[in-house]
């Protein structure tokens, strides 16, 4: 039996970097999302020389290299960059596990020695085609195998296993926490060193953890793999912190979707029957559309192009944080669908809807008003529209007071004239004329702290013609906000 | 316009999150706008009353006390004090309150609020009031039975209608609602505006405060924040025309302010008393304690010392001041009956009583010291007696003792008032503005530790950490950061200052639960309880005073006992320790800075000593006190004198002025300031919370001085000392008790070196240097210094011989006491003949035996570490599946390399009692990189490079931005010096790597080494611990 590790060091950087249309080439490292006292993840190799090493904080970390780029992980680009993993190695064989985050591996059954080094290297080759430098080993049982990825340059594979073993860090075999500690403290830092000890006495020492980690130390752990069910979902998938406003990141991100599923497809004999894309938008809605292929395939740069086509001419409310691309799979040949059929066809969805009469109206006009809390009359977010009406508050112990406002939708703009600080004419588009008599002001102010700062004056003015008015002053501006009835 | 109005509702910082300005802030405030009085109310404490008091007082302005109380119900009443009575009912009921809740969850019920309410008057409060809080929940009938409560408990003459208007809209409507309820049953209408802040721009710091105590940011506030700015304090013009319908409510609260009589200058405090024997008088009982004691101490009483006891003692009992001193005696009486090392410093060294009662330990008529200092007629305020201590449980069980003998609250520690510091400040006022945590994380990382006095401004400060100058609320973050800088943010216990009222504390201050179990504290802190002239002790714990405890109860138990009463005082080779700055360990003179100086000053007596302590203070050094003296001791300046009458004052300091009592007596004898004035001096030297009390005095001494023909050179120079000493002066007298102990830390170094080692090791963590740096220090003083070990140690370290030490058990980090102490108990019984023996006898876990095996401990008993690693392992069988094999085998493992010996010392005992780990990289270092013993014979401005351990980062306030680091390697420290900019472009290695290179010029002067550093890297090794170092203290 022999078995093939495909292997992406610093897997979750490494999956952040590729989801980027501009690449990192310098050091970067991976920050823990802890909100207080983050710590580095992982480092890429241009980091590590600089001296960054995982465990550092961030202000430790730039004071020793001030290029570092510091990103966080992203669970979808983990996903889409295992995917792509994945579909590397369903090309070498049916037979594949994804055994951990960065790692799959293969059963190479029915491979040659000759074929099988070189299948092993183009698959390698394939994931740097997509992004992932990845390395490989092939021994004769999955660890060993993952034990050789890991030195592999790119690719290795163990014929001499006591030769092999004998020099690694003992932390290729991934004691449990404890036991590394204690068998630091005895000085085994090797796999040779560990198997030299007497199993017994180790097991007596250690517990069963311990007999287990002496036997992978001493290459005697094997395991049969536990393959992956044949791919049936082909889709990617990725959000990002950064929203994409224009379409050539946007675009670097679909074409690594596109490779990536090509490749799956194709390595299970499938073609992509029809596109479907997603887009979040940062407005927390989504641009969904399908777009039906003439004729199936998995070919990277028709599928590519038929996105490019739809892209081009798509203006999105606002900007783009995540997408989403599945192809349905189908056997080739198949049925080809209609020549024109597009996804207006297709039921959109009050989401789309949404977006697109925001498209018209512009962004944030679009939603279900809710008051803000504050002290800012009028001040409102809007919301998504619920699914179900809410019941209405209890009724104050303290009902309304005073006559009803008429408002006007805006204020109108006004001209006051004061007597000292009160108003004593105004004139407006409603009214005109000598104030008898002015309450006020009340004053409210707020957003001190930021840009959108506001602070306004209010007045109830009664004219001598008639009539009780609300006025507003901001700064030196006034406006009368409504009548009373 | 002559308005008559008083501000009866103010409320300030010590709300504790729900006043925005601080009491001297709406103090002067109030002064400004022509306000007779005001009224300070924080919520459930009179937190800041003293300091309203203290600043109503200096801008004249009549300081109301009162208090917000938290009801059962959750509203919050305002209660004003009109008498003595009712601040005694009102202290005790806020203390029963406080003593029986959790702390900050005080509640009063109304039932026992009835019961303290004479001399009270309350207010029906604001929004958060009982009386619009029922009126929003249940409306009219709400209201009604909430006034109908008050008016119960306060009749309709000890309460007023409370009405507010802060125009915001619908205001009005509760307002008319009170008037028509006040009108309705006769109860007073009273206009307030309930002032949470000063000025109207202190709105921003309440709006932040309000956000921290709900645990929100500010765009997310919403409702909690306030409409406006209106909430600050307003003159009475303003009120007049606020209230324009209402005049009646404005001049009510003078009608208010004139039957609030009660004023903290009328508390009623009485001085302790002491229970004497029976037929005794506590004059007469202090007159025979004294010239008991003063016949055993001076041997025989002169003429002098007589007199001094006379004049002291009559003075003493015209003030009534007798209990004081036999509470202190007493309580001295205490630590020597328990063993317990005791010594007051301070100002009561000043007094011959003191010393006769044996409270202290310097002679003050030999000394010469100044009396005035400690006790004068005229005084203000008390002075208070500090005892020092052995720290941690014995100064423990002396505090405890105080609790039990003056029970029930009679006695409670003075508060510290905790405030915003940078690092508080920025955490808190980004979070308010929703800044990122990591910005904030970075800038406390960068700009956050101790003493450092940024060199660089907040803007490039905060860029540097990471938020960019086009931030739209770094406007908002850089005018927030400096108003909540030294706001109180919460109160905490003073490090040992006690305030003893027998049985009636609480009846003058309030008193609460400290968050240490067992402790009380006192809402008012220790400048609180002078300026209002509560005397207090302070239990003051020092290390060093444990330490030499400890050396001489090993000294006792080995046979070669010391007495330190007894010590010759002119020991050559103490002095020849401490002009070679061989210090590390000695008490006060072991820092950097002091170890610079003392091979420049060479103490040759007892006196230079307490000079040496005395001129390494800020104080002195801005004074620029510290050269001329230098100089002058050294014969390269003449000792001259501004004005001839100052050399008797002068004289032993060569014409300089480094002791507060030199500028409280040239007050005296230039200025002809009465023994009050000089008090009053002593008071606004000591006093940091205003520079204008200490220009006040400055100016009233230059006069004085003029008035008196003192020359116009001798007048600034005398202002000038003055002014550097606000900064931080020490008293003589201070300086001389310390210098005992200086002087018995050294002796016992010289003489006595394993048991002043032992002593240090087990009481750290102590003084300047970690355990590590004391003992390659005790190494290279030829003090072999033995591992721990399981057959030997005992729990402390021990002295086996007159040059060797056992490092004890207790430094084994994780291993549990108790644990051991089962163990040595074991072993006293019979000695573990083999580690199955050792093992099977004692009660140690499994991380525990690893820890003694890894550490060495075992040794004894396996051969080596890894021999006993690998046999303490055959214990666990964590599984039990093995329970077959033999584990008797011998172990397969080799012995631990030297490098791995150091490591396991340092990860297991943060020491290595071997070589210093530099010695065991030094051959893997460049060549070039210079040991620190090495440094002494090159020349100045020799060019080199030195490497080690990081022990020691500093940058004095005094040091105008350099930094002070020290490096430790195999021979010692080198000291490097690092200029502002050098520390500003690498302040991250500086700050945060354990091991450091440093290259630069060698200054040699006098004997004092140091490199001038040009450029710092890390140095960085897989063998070097991360050894402890003593960082911006």
């Amino acid at each position: 039996m022999r078995y093939a590790a495909l292997h992406a060091a610093e897997f979750a950087l490494q999956a952040v970097l590729r989801s980027e249309a501009l690449p990192v080439a310098g050091p970067a490292a991976l920050l823990s999302d802890r909100a207080r006292g983050a710590t580095l993840l992982e480092a890429n190799a241009p980091a590590r020389e600089a001296g960054i090493e995982p465990g550092l904080t961030a202000p430790q970390a730039l004071a020793r290299c001030a290029q570092l780029a510091l990103r966080v992980r992203s669970p979808s680009a983990e996903a889409e960059a295992q995917a792509a993993l994945a579909a590397a190695a369903a090309a070498l064989s049916p037979r594949a596990e994804r055994t951990a985050p960065g790692l799959i591996t293969v059963d190479l059954a029915g491979h040659p020695p000759p074929a099988r080094l070189a299948l092993v290297r183009a698959a390698v080759d394939r994931l740097r085609f997509l992004g992932i430098e990845a390395t490989a080993g092939i021994a004769r049982t999955p660890l060993i195998a993952l034990y050789a990825a890991r030195l592999a340059r790119p690719v290795l594979e163990v014929h001499d296993e006591p030769a092999f073993l004998s020099p690694l860090p003992l932390s290729a075999a991934e004691p449990e926490p404890g036991l590394a500690e204690i068998l630091e403290s005895w000085g085994i830092r090797t796999l040779g060193a560990l198997a030299a000890l007497p199993q017994a006495q180790v097991g007596l020492r250690l517990g069963a953890a311990g007999a287990r980690l002496w036997e992978r130390a001493a290459g005697r752990a094997d395991r049969p793999i536990d393959p992956m069910p044949a791919e049936r979902d082909f889709s990617a998938a990725l959000e990002w912190e950064e929203p994409i406003e224009i379409l050539e990141p946007l675009l670097f991100i679909l074409r690594r979707f596109v490779e990536r599923l090509a490749l799956g497809l194709s390595g299970a004999g499938l073609s992509a029957g029809e596109l479907r894309l997603e887009l979040a938008l940062e407005d927390e809605t989504t641009h969904r559309r399908s777009l039906g292929l003439p004729d199936p395939t998995a070919d990277p740069e028709i599928l590519f192009r038929a996105l490019h086509t739809h892209l081009e001419s798509l203006r999105t409310a606002s900007a783009v944080c995540g997408a989403r691309l599945s192809a349905e799979p189908v056997r080739p040949p198949v049925r080809q669908q209609d020549l024109f059929e597009s996804g207006l066809k297709d039921p959109h969805g009050f989401s789309e809807t949404l977006a697109r009469i925001e498209a018209l109206l512009g962004a944030g006009s679009v939603g279900t008003p809710r008051l803000e809390p504050g002290h800012r009359p009028d001040s409102f977010a809007l919301d998504r529209p619920a699914l179900s009406v809410v019941g209405m508050p209890p009724r104050p112990a303290l009902g309304p007071l005073g006559p009803p406002l008429r408002r006007f939708r805006p204020p109108l703009p006004a001209e006051v004239a004061c007597d000292g600080a009160t108003p004593a004419f105004l004139r407006c588009a409603a009214a005109q004329g000598r104030v008898r008599s002015a309450r006020g002001p009340w004053i409210s102010s707020g957003q001190w702290w930021s840009a959108g700062a506001w602070a306004r004056e209010e007045w109830d003015a009664e004219l001598e013609p008639g009539g009780v008015f609300r006025l507003l002053r901001s700064g030196a501006v006034w406006r009368v906000d409504g009548v009373y009835d | 316009m002559t308005e008559r109005y008083v501000e009866l509702h103010g409320r300030s910082a010590f709300s504790f999150l729900r006043g925005g300005s601080a009491p001297e802030e709406m103090a002067a405030q109030a002064a400004r706008l022509g306000l007779p009085a005001l009224a300070q109310c924080d919520r459930n404490g009179l937190y800041g009353s003293v300091r309203m008091h203290a600043s109503a007082r200096e801008s004249g302005l009549r300081a109301i006390v009162g208090c917000e109380l938290a009801m059962e119900d959750g509203s919050a009443l305002p209660l004003l004090v009109a008498t003595r009575g009712g601040y005694r009912a009102l202290s005790r009921l806020i203390s029963t309150a406080q003593l029986r809740s959790p702390k900050g969850q005080m509640r009063v019920s109304w039932e026992e609020l009835a019961d303290s309410s004479p001399g009270l008057i309350a207010l029906t409060g604001d929004c958060e009031g009982p009386l619009l809080g029922a009126w929003r929940q249940s409306g009219d009938a709400g209201a009604l039975a909430a006034l109908r409560r008050l008016i119960s408990i306060f009749g309709t003459d000890r309460l007023g209608v409370e009405i507010q208007r802060h125009r915001v809209r619908g205001e009005d409507r509760a307002n008319r609602m009170l008037a028509e309820l006040a009108r309705a049953h006769g109860v007073p209408l009273v206009a307030t505006n309930g002032a949470c802040h000063a000025t109207p721009e202190g709105r921003e710091v309440l709006d932040v405060l309000t956000c921290i105590r709900n645990h929100t940011h500010l765009d997310a506030a919403g409702d909690l924040l306030t409409h406006n700015a209106e909430r600050h304090l307003k003159g009475p013009e303003e009120m007049a025309r606020l209230f324009g319908d209402l005049p009646g409510a404005v001049a009510q609260t003078a009608r208010f302010a004139e039957r609030l009589e009660f004023g903290l200058e009328s508390l009623g405090y009485e001085f302790p008393t002491y229970p004497v024997p029976c037929g005794e008088t506590m004059d007469s009982f202090l007159q025979k304690l004294t010239w008991f004691g003063a016949q055993q101490r001076y041997g025989g009483i002169s003429p002098q010392v007589r007199s001094q006891l006379e004049r002291e003692l009559a003075l003493i009992a015209r003030l009534r001041f007798e209990g004081y001193f036999l509470v202190v005696w007493d309580i001295c009486s205490y630590c020597r009956q328990h063993g317990i090392l005791v010594q007051g410093r301070g100002s009561a060294a000043n007094s011959a009583v003191c010393y006769a009662l044996g409270i202290t330990a310097v002679d003050p008529v030999g000394g010469r010291l100044l009396f005035e200092r400690f006790l004068s007629e005229g005084c203000r305020t008390w002075p208070d007696i500090d005892l020092d201590l052995p720290s941690g449980e014995r100064r423990e069980r002396v505090i405890q003792e105080v609790y039990r003998r003056y029970a029930p609250r009679g006695a409670a520690m003075t508060a510290n008032v905790i405030t915003y510091r940078s690092r508080s400040a920025m955490r808190e006022i980004g979070k308010a503005l929703n800044l990122p945590e990591a910005m904030i994380g970075c800038f406390c990382d960068l700009h956050g530790g101790g003493d450092y006095s940024p060199t660089l401004e907040l803007r490039d400060q905060l860029r540097m950490a990471g938020l960019p100058e086009s931030h739209p609320r770094l406007p908002a973050l850089l005018s927030l950061y400096p108003r909540l800088r030294g706001l109180p943010r919460h109160l905490g216990q003073h490090s040992g200052g006690m305030i003893i009222c027998r049985g009636e504390l609480d009846s003058v201050m309030p008193l609460e639960n400290a968050a240490m179990a067992g402790r009380i504290v006192a809402q008012w802190d220790k400048d609180d309880c002078e300026d209002l002239g509560i005397v207090k002790v302070d239990f003051l714990g020092l290390g060093m005073m444990a330490a030499l405890q400890d050396s001489l109860e090993i000294c006792q138990a080995r046979g070669r006992p010391v007495d330190l009463a007894r010590i010759p005082k002119d020991d050559p080779a103490t002095f020849e320790l401490l002009q070679r700055a061989d210090t590390v360990g000695v008490f006060q003179v072991e820092s950097r800075a002091q170890m610079a100086t003392l091979p420049r000053m060479k103490p040759r007596d007892f006196y230079d000593i307490a000079v040496e302590i005395a001129i390494i203070r800020p104080g002195p050094i801005h004074g620029d006190a510290v050269h001329p003296y230098l100089e002058r001791r050294a014969g390269r300046q003449p000792v001259t004198y501004a004005d001839p009458r100052l050399e008797p004052i002068l004289g032993r300091t060569l014409g300089v002025t480094l002791f507060q009592e030199q500028i409280l007596r040239i007050a005296m004898v230039l200025g002809r300031f009465t023994a009050a004035e000089a008090d009053e001096l002593r008071r606004a030297i000591g006093f940091k919370r205003s520079d204008g009390r200490m220009q006040r005095m400055q100016e009233k001494l230059r006069e004085a001085m003029v008035r008196n023909d003192v020359g116009p050179q001798a007048v600034e120079e005398v202002v000038r000392s003055l002014a550097s000493f606000a900064l931080y002066g020490f008293p003589e007298s201070h300086a001389l008790s310390f210098a005992l102990i200086v002087y018995a830390s050294s002796y016992l170094k010289v003489h006595r070196p394993a048991e002043f080692y032992a002593g240090l090791i087990n009481n750290q963590p102590m003084g300047f240097y970690s355990v590590a740096t004391l003992v390659q220090d005790a190494r290279r003083h030829g003090i072999r210094v033995k591992p721990a070990c399981a057959a030997a140690s005992g729990w402390e370290t021990s002295v086996e011989a007159d040059d060797a030490i056992r490092i004890g058990l207790h430094r084994i980090r994780g291993l549990r006491e108790e644990a051991a102490k089962a163990m040595l108990r074991t072993r006293a019984e019979r000695p573990f003949a083999s580690l199955e023996d050792f093992s099977a006898r004692t009660s140690f876990d499994p991380a525990e035996r690893r820890l003694l095996a890894a550490s060495g401990a075992l040794n004894a008993l396996a051969g080596h570490r890894r021999a006993a690693l690998w046999a303490v392992e055959a214990e666990a069988d964590p599984d039990g599946l093995f329970a077959g094999s033999a584990s008797g085998e011998l172990s397969p493992l080799e012995a631990m390399t030297h490098l791995e010996r150091i490591a396991a010392d340092y990860r297991t005992q943060s020491l290595t009692v071997g070589e210093h780990p530099m010695g065991a990289l030094r051959a893997s270092l460049d060549p070039g990189i210079l040991r620190s013993g090495d440094l002494a014979g090159l020349p100045d401005g020799s060019r080199v490079t030195v490497a080690g351990t990081v022990i020691c980062r500093q940058r004095p306030g005094t040091a105008k931005g350099f930094v002070f680091v020290s490096l430790e390697d195999e021979t010692g420290v080198a000291n490097a010096v690092v200029r502002p900019n050098l520390f500003e472009a690498c302040r991250a290695v500086i700050t945060r790597e354990p091991a450091l290179a440093i290259q630069g010029r060698l200054q040699v002067h006098e004997g004092v080494i140091h490199v001038k550093a040009d450029l710092i890297l890390p140095l960085r090794s897989a063998q070097l611990p991360a050894a402890a170092s003593h960082d911006f203290h």
